[in-house]
């Protein structure tokens, strides 16, 4: 059947869990679908978007979406944020799912490449350029983490240092 | 109006501010200002010919800026009573004809060079040579009882900076409805403000300030059912506008309401539930409304001609002024507060002070009718009655034990404490028809000479004893 | 304001190295001396720590704005999606005295301390606040006059508009980057999707094809509406996206035209006189016959 026994849900737990991993607007969201009208995720047609994403949650759809790409494709452009009527801030909303998804490592395998590039190089977009660099004047490498050892270990220490440590994925 | 107007009963002070309210229930002195209007009143028979001379051209408030009007004009032409009044910030006193100057002689024919406004009236109702008072007039009433209905005003489209506000065709609903009106700037013709040409699309937007976290978090509860009535009547007149109508929630709770709406359905109009975020301006000039069709679950678009905006109702900033004047306090919204929501809807905290309209919170007319009806028969009850019951539990001061340091004169928020004579000294006084009991005075007094009866040490001490004694 | 530190971000440096050097020539040249923000890392990229930990985003962000601290400026970026993240994290940190107390607490970590003293700006804004469009268009030695542009703000650079320092009158109908381009002499002509999202970032690694769908739909309208003899962005995000997009498009034939894509300090840097082989040498989307048509004789308003 299909059909939705919204009874079953536990709708408390998904709006805790949600508020905890920092998207505490969703108990504001009125589904007045502003946030939609302007979502690259609505417009090219992702599942998910934040207002769809948003009602999943209060009504309990908490774990049954884990495995959907889409929330990793939004941009942050926020602009979903600034026409919000009732301050929910649903970009928020997203990255709070997000955030679920990957402590439960369901994300992607370009995402598991950011985390190990950042924790490696200090940088999550890497990409030799040392070439390109001198092409240019400049030289082969930035003075960031890229060119300071002191640097990349202090980047590494917090990273070690945080939930992300546990996930085996650096 | 007009029957008010020619009610013998009934004295209309039109273009007048309330200055200062003083007094109780029965016995209120109210100051009135009557605005300088530079025109004589008595002679103005209304006929509109100085209004057609004046050179000036401001934004015309009564048609929500859409035309213009001159620095000497008539609010409208309906306006009760239908005098001209000269806008004094905005005039150019034409020929030099400063109020209150004698005009120059012209050398040619030898009479005086009056201004425009001047030469065109034909009963002589402006003349610029007198020395009027910017300050008009105070006028000084007693009156028995009040009634507060000050009205609203909507929110102006720059706040939605997400809907093209420096586009001309996003119009509010307030300048839709004087688009619609056969004396507005179109003489009743649905024109695009851009090109005076008339609309093939029409898209509404609901909820545009009102229900918002950022403006108003009350929904205006007007603008569901004035929306429907613009899109029904624009599509009786002209069948083939498409109209769309972007709404949160179509709201219809009123007798025969929701049968309105769904006639409007029939009828072709097009419902979309779902509040826009956006509008973007096509290189013609026309608008694309960015949608949302929670229904569909899809984003949808609109390309529209003219865009509008149901904007919030809301008081008018100088309310809290006049509330001072009234000791009057404002719920959290901005709007006048009741006595009681449910029981006391048109009564006050201020005993003979009534409420009725939109400045109570946004009402639709029949509710603004019945709600003015009922103040208007609770501020006849006291007249009628010639006395008012008040209430026991309220302040005195004992005049005795009072210093007279005057500390809970300005702490009472109900005006009712003043220091009189008292045995020749200044002692405080309460007038127990404006004291309510609060007991600020009471607890702030340095001498303990206030008492507020029904809760004095002994009594609240009594109460005390008696709960925490065993039984 | 007479120095400001670089944050350099990922994509600029390792990417598009020809913005990182068109922003060193082009501020010193107008007075504003540039500091490197030594030991810098990643912003974190939005897909990064923010989509894990919301404190260990914070905590990377801070340390990347103290390291602005400590050499006493403040900060500066090219890349609109570190000025996202680096703002939005300095906004949540100053306004939630519990949050700051953990960043705190993992900044100790690392001997790091953190004062609040560093603003965060992006290019745009120290262009168009601090130096001003008299001063820019005054050291315009090659005139952009009867060319036109489409410009491309970005997202991050307009929403949520709460956390930025400088803000545009209305973010979603922004007027300072076509105010800086019409001060080297362009004409910036409004077109229908001006605030749109070019659709780069995470949706492109997430679904490519999604993606370039927004892109597409954005360089069409641009097109169409204005037929603009360059697109010029100041988001080094958009412009990948755009240099990138437009190659794919035309090696499958969906488009017949190209556009060649300039971030705003590289066409700053040309219509300085600057040596575009060092500002405006890579890209995708072929930019050598508008770079000559720029620094051409006839363009010239000004002798060296």
């Amino acid at each position: 059947m299909n059909v939705i026994n919204v009874t079953s849900k536990n709708r408390q737990e998904a709006i805790e869990k949600i508020i905890a991993l920092g998207g505490e607007g969703i108990v504001r969201c009125i589904q007045c679908g502003a946030c939609a009208s302007v979502c690259p995720l609505a417009r090219t047609g992702f599942t998910l978007n934040c207002k769809k994403l948003i009602r999943l949650i209060q009504t309990g759809h908490w774990e049954e979406m884990i495995e959907d790409p889409s929330t990793w494709a939004c941009v942050a452009c926020n602009r979903c944020t600034e026409v919000c009527p009732r301050d929910v801030k649903p970009s928020e909303i997203i990255f709070a799912y997000r955030r679920f998804q990957a402590m439960e490592l369901a994300i992607s395998t370009s995402a598991t490449m950011s985390q190990m590039n950042l924790y490696m190089k200090g940088h999550a977009v890497f990409s030799e350029a040392a070439q390109l660099r001198q092409k240019v004047g400049l030289p082969p490498l930035p003075p960031t983490t890229l060119s300071d050892e002191k640097a990349l270990k202090e980047v590494q220490t917090l990273l070690e240092n945080s939930p992300m440590a546990e996930l085996g994925l650096f | 109006m007009v029957q008010v107007s020619t009610n013998p009963n009934i004295q209309l002070l039109t273009y007048s501010e309330v200055e200062e309210v003083s007094g109780f229930v029965g016995n209120f002195q109210v100051k009135v200002r009557k605005k300088q209007a530079w025109v004589d009143w008595e002679k103005c028979t209304g006929c509109g010919e100085c209004t057609e001379k004046c050179p000036v051209k401001v934004p015309n408030e009564f048609n929500a800026g859409l035309d213009h009007r001159g620095a000497v004009y008539i609010q409208f032409p309906q306006a009760v009573p239908k005098k001209a009044v000269i806008d004094i910030n905005n005039c150019i006193n034409c020929a030099g004809r400063k109020f209150g100057t004698e005009p120059r002689i012209s050398k040619r024919t030898g009479k005086p060079i009056l201004a425009p406004c001047e030469r065109a009236c034909p009963a002589g109702a402006i003349n610029r040579s007198l020395p009027l008072s910017p300050e008009g007039e105070v006028l000084e009433l007693k009156v028995g009882t009040i009634i507060v209905a000050t009205g609203f005003k909507v929110m102006e489209k720059d706040w939605f900076k997400e809907y093209a506000p420096q586009h001309p065709d996003v119009i509010t609903a307030l300048q839709l409805e004087r688009l619609m009106s056969a004396t507005g700037p179109t003489g009743g013709k649905i024109l695009r403000p851009s090109n005076q040409k008339k609309p093939k699309v029409i898209s509404f937007i609901s909820c545009v300030g009102s229900r918002d976290a950022k403006y108003h978090t009350y929904c205006s509860r007007v603008c569901c059912m004035y929306m429907i009535k613009q899109a029904r009547i624009i599509k009786e007149k002209y069948p083939d506008i498409e109209i769309y109508m972007h709404f949160m929630d179509v709201r219809t709770p009123g007798k025969d309401y929701d049968e309105y709406y769904t006639a409007a359905i029939e009828k072709g109009i097009t419902f979309l539930r779902g509040k826009p975020g956006g509008i973007e301006v096509l290189p013609d000039g026309r608008l694309r409304v960015m949608g949302y069709d929670a229904n569909l679950d899809k984003d949808i678009e609109v390309d529209a001609d003219l865009v509008v905006l149901a904007t919030a109702m809301e008081v008018p900033e100088d309310i809290k002024q006049l509330a001072q004047k009234l000791s009057l306090s404002l719920d959290a919204s901005g709007f006048f507060k009741e006595l009681h929501p449910k029981l006391k809807p048109v009564e006050t905290a201020v005993e003979g002070v009534f409420l009725a309209g939109c400045c109570q919170g946004p009402k639709d007319i029949p509710d603004t009718v019945s709600q003015a009806k009922g103040a208007a028969a609770a501020a006849a009850v006291p007249l009628a009655q010639g006395k008012v019951t008040i209430e026991p539990t309220i302040s005195e001061v004992d005049p005795q034990r009072c210093s007279g340091c005057g500390l809970c004169v300005p702490l009472c928020p109900y005006h009712a404490i003043s220091l009189r004579e008292y045995q020749g000294k200044l002692r405080a006084k309460i007038e127990f028809t404006q004291c309510k009991g609060c007991g600020v005075c009471a607890a702030a007094c340095p001498s303990k000479a206030i008492i507020l009866h029904g809760f004095t040490d002994e009594q609240i001490e009594a109460q005390v004893e008696a709960l925490t004694s065993c039984w | 304001m007479e120095k400001i530190g670089l944050f350099l971000g990922c994509n600029i440096p390792l990417k598009a190295p020809d913005i990182e050097q068109s922003i060193r020539k082009v501020f010193p040249a107008l007075g504003v001396e540039i500091v490197d923000l030594v030991g810098a890392s990643c912003c974190p990229a939005w897909g990064t720590a923010p989509s894990f930990d919301i404190d260990t985003w914070l905590a990377l962000s801070i340390r990347n704005i103290v390291l602005a601290e400590e050499q006493g400026v403040d900060l500066m970026t090219g890349c609109n999606s570190c000025f996202g993240v680096l703002s939005e994290a300095k906004h949540l940190v100053d306004h939630h005295p519990e949050k700051r107390k953990v960043v705190e607490q993992k900044l100790a970590l690392i001997e790091k301390q953190y004062k609040g003293t560093a603003q965060v700006y992006h290019v745009m804004h120290v262009l168009y606040k601090e130096i001003g469009l008299d001063r820019i268009a005054e050291k315009v030695k090659y005139t952009l006059k009867q060319l036109r542009v489409a410009v491309q703000t970005g997202c991050h650079l307009l929403w949520p508009s709460e956390v930025m320092q400088v803000k545009e009158q209305n973010p979603f109908y922004p007027t300072m980057l076509k105010e800086l381009c019409e001060a080297l002499g362009a004409d910036a002509p409004h077109y229908s999707k001006l605030e749109s999202c070019c659709g780069m970032g995470a949706m492109r690694s997430t679904d490519q094809e999604k993606s370039l769908s927004l892109a597409k739909e954005k360089l069409l309208c641009m097109k169409e509406e204005i037929d603009p003899d360059m697109i010029v962005t100041t988001c080094s995000s958009c412009y990948l996206q755009f240099d990138g997009a437009q190659k794919i498009f035309r090696d499958r034939g969906e488009i017949d035209f190209s556009i060649p894509v300039f971030y705003y300090t590289q066409l700053l840097a040309l219509c300085m006189g600057f040596d575009p082989s060092e500002v405006a040498a890579l890209s995708q989307t072929p930019r050598e016959e508008i770079i000559s048509r720029i620094q051409s004789k006839a363009r010239m308003v000004k002798e060296d």
